[in-house]
């Protein structure tokens, strides 16, 4: 059981990850007015706070996941929506860069530390990087107010949200088969059967993948070689 | 489903009675009774406790969000940008699978043990990182070859294929 000094200190530390996720929010919206940009983060904070408080009050047992879940979906979804609506393509990697945050938020609640790791060492440290640079080399033929959205974006967001209500029905009622119950000693050490499980069942595959990268690197420098 | 759209009356002439909005809320109505039977007992619990449904659905928004994106903008490297939110959405579901399903799906499979856990979910999402490097690298190399070519890293302007 975690003590009253533990929770009080993972409420500190989740509120300040609400700061800083509204903050980022009203850095989204930025293009609205001042009044609209506040109201806006304060419904995002005041939903969160509804679900915390939920969360607290029903669910004793592991009532500090739950509140981590919706916290890191606060930020996936957040980051997410503010990727395909802001027109600065930089602050746009800015915010999926704060998606992929939530998400390796979601790989540690779902007992998968490797791929957290992984997600912030190789996809926020390396591949958005990899875009961050890209963006910034290309900055004078991007612009900042440059409109961003084609004309048919009505129709795709239709089209996403026919896609979303198909998906959404379908996983809400999915009701498969319980799953065991888990301790956590039995879980072990993650990382290492993670790893053994590369390098002895799935050498092959993990050998093929080495292979496309050094492809993917060839095919890069030649394709933007200067003849 | 269509079992319980098709049971709104007993007879055709009843079916025929009813409007479009009262047939939407008798869909909706058998819809939130299931889900209230299968799924929980309140709406809330939807919000206060976590299995696979909460990691699907979020893993569904983001993957129609990168979708539009994908779909609607016209700068490439937005789009390079929505299709590696497609990626995590993927991602996210099948580590969450896994956490669901690992220990159940591999006493099934392969042994007779207890608790024998596959991390299979997680090998795969390795290698869905590893193929979003790639396609990071490839996709940034093409997109400055067609800038050096066309003066321009907007969709639009790849029309040399259109007709």
């Amino acid at each position: 059981m975690a003590t009253p000094l533990q929770i009080f200190f993972s409420y500190l530390l989740v509120a300040g990850l609400l700061v800083g996720i509204s903050s980022l929010i009203m850095l989204a919206l930025a293009r609205f007015r001042p009044h609209r940009r506040l109201l806006a983060t304060l419904a995002v904070l005041g939903f969160t706070a509804f679900v915390w408080s939920m969360a607290t009050l029903t669910q004793p047992g592991y009532r500090l996941l739950v509140c981590y879940f919706w916290l890191f979906t606060a930020a996936v979804i957040g980051g997410g929506v503010g990727c395909v609506t802001i027109r600065n393509v930089f602050h746009a990697a800015l915010m999926l860069i704060l998606s992929l945050l939530g998400v390796a938020g979601y790989f540690i609640l779902v007992n998968a530390e490797f791929l957290a790791m992984v997600q912030v060492i190789i996809y926020i440290g390396g591949i958005m990087v990899l875009f961050l640079f890209g963006i910034m080399v290309s900055q004078n033929i991007i612009g900042t107010q440059l409109k961003q959205n084609a004309p048919q974006s009505p129709w795709a967001a239709i089209c996403a949200g026919v896609l979303f209500m198909v998906m959404f029905f379908t996983g809400l009622f999915m009701t498969l088969k319980p799953a065991l119950t888990v301790t956590p000693d039995v879980l072990g050490n993650n990382t290492g059967s993670v790893g053994w499980s590369l390098m002895a069942t799935y050498a092959l595959p993990f050998e093929v993948a080495s292979v496309l990268l050094l492809m993917a690197m060839l095919g890069a420098i030649i394709l933007v070689r200067k003849d | 489903m269509l079992a319980m759209l098709l049971q709104t009356g007993e007879t055709a002439a009843e079916v025929a009675r009813i409007s479009g909005a009262e047939a939407f809320a008798t869909a909706w109505g058998y819809m939130m009774q299931h889900w209230f039977a299968n799924a929980g007992d309140t709406p809330m619990r939807f919000f206060t406790s976590i299995d696979y449904h909460q990691y699907f659905i979020v893993s569904c928004f983001i993957f129609c969000l990168g979708f539009y994106g994908v779909a609607a903008r016209r700068n490439a490297i937005s789009m390079l940008l929505s299709l590696e939110l497609m990626l995590n959405a993927v991602n996210i579901n099948m580590s969450a699978f896994n956490w669901y399903w690992g220990p159940a799906v591999t006493r099934a499979a392969f042994t007779s043990e207890e608790a024998v856990i596959t991390n299979l979910g997680q090998c795969f999402s390795v290698f869905t990182i590893i193929v979003a490097a790639a396609e990071a690298a490839v996709g940034l190399a093409i997109i400055i070859a067609f800038y050096r070519m066309r003066k321009s890293i907007m969709l639009d302007d790849a029309n040399l294929m259109k007709w």
